[in-house]
């Protein structure tokens, strides 16, 4: 239980320090290690992501699903702190050095590659996703209409996946 | 109570309760929460400028993370000291993984019944959906070059096809930056 746990820790605590982007690049690194230790099946895994979407707080919130499927309530503890642990501990650093950061162009340039790839990797994982959520008409036709409004008409994420659930209790029940 | 705009001294507790609250009323992440944040610190409250509201969402992009929880935490240490860092972080954090475990311990009990697989199916899709939106809002912002454009490409590629690791995308990443950093000086 305890090793289990601290395997939670530090697998979360490497996807917080290697999320730059913001929460939705945590999402294709947490599928690695979510995956690769067997911790949740794919589908189960986008059950993580979903419920994470659709409660308050970002999207790195779904560790908290994955640690509490595999380890309770502990489980859940370890890797919450261990995927926000790099956020508060890098950000100090940054507020540590604020003033010299600031305007400083080589971060900037780096950002800017580190960016690009994020985009690659959001992008490639929303396919893996999508080959699994994306089963047929209904799915297909939600997801367009969530892209429609949170692209183009900016509704609140939290409505969107509101509308998601509800369309899918209508229309998806088997 | 009010405080001046851009001052500093801003009550621990009353800085952490404003976080707690953006934890708990703040669905989905992404840009509505950046505007319930912004709304809350610079009109609200008026503890910071909006311009420095916007120089700090501009330098937490440098941290990894969420960019609300690191923004919250990086509005902490200039209003409330390292103490605010640390509570703000926890407080805006706390709401959603007491709520989350909650959700998780019921979603598990009720996993097989269909309704609940019909709405988990309907919620998937729509995150598909949301992580699109994300995609093409995020691609904005990816300088339109050849070199960026090859990193999108692979990042894509090796996140899609391959089972290489997404950190190892990163770290390439970060060395181009910095090879190209090094070309300019050198």
């Amino acid at each position: 239980m305890l090793s289990t746990a601290a395997e939670l820790f530090s697998s979360f605590f490497q996807v917080g320090l290697f999320g730059f982007g913001g929460g939705f690049a945590l999402i294709p690194l947490m599928r690695t290690v979510v995956l690769g230790h067997h911790w949740l099946t794919p589908s189960q895994f986008l059950a993580a992501i979903a419920i994470g979407q659709a409660t308050p707080g970002p999207v790195a919130i779904s560790a908290t699903f994955v640690g509490f499927r595999v380890a309770g309530l502990v489980g859940a503890f370890a890797a919450t702190v261990g995927i926000f642990a790099p956020s508060v501990i890098l950000t100090a650093a940054l507020m540590a050095a604020y003033r010299y950061v600031r305007h400083y162009p080589a971060f900037h340039t780096v950002l800017r590659a580190v960016l690009a790839a994020v985009v690659g990797l959001i992008a490639g994982v929303t396919w893996k996703l999508g080959v699994e959520a994306i089963t047929g008409f209904v799915p297909a036709a939600i997801a367009l209409a969530v892209v429609v409004g949170g692209w183009r008409l900016r509704v609140n994420y939290g409505l969107l996946v509101a509308f998601g659930a509800l369309a899918g209790l209508l229309a998806l029940r088997p | 109570m009010t405080e001046p705009a851009g001052g500093r001294a801003v009550g621990l507790g009353s800085f952490v309760m404003t976080c707690l609250r953006i934890g708990i009323v703040g669905f989905g992440g992404g840009y509505a929460v950046l505007e319930l944040i912004r709304s809350e610190m610079v009109r609200t409250h008026r503890w910071v400028a909006a311009d420095e509201f916007d120089d700090l969402l501009a330098a937490v992009q440098l941290v990894p993370g969420p960019t609300t929880v690191n923004l919250l935490g990086a509005l902490g240490q200039q209003l409330a000291g390292w103490g605010g860092l640390l509570l703000g972080t926890v407080a805006v954090v706390a709401p959603s993984f007491v709520i989350v475990a909650a959700v998780a311990a019921v979603y598990l009990q009720y996993a097989q019944a269909p309704s609940v697989v019909g709405a988990m199916a309907g919620l998937a899709a729509a995150v598909i959906g949301l992580m699109l939106a994300v995609t093409v809002d995020l691609a904005h912002d990816v300088r339109r070059d050849i070199l960026h454009g090859l990193i999108v490409a692979g990042a894509f590629v090796v996140v899609a096809f391959t089972s290489i690791d997404p950190i190892f995308v990163i770290i390439a990443a970060i060395a181009v930056g910095g090879i190209q950093v090094a070309l300019h000086r050198g």
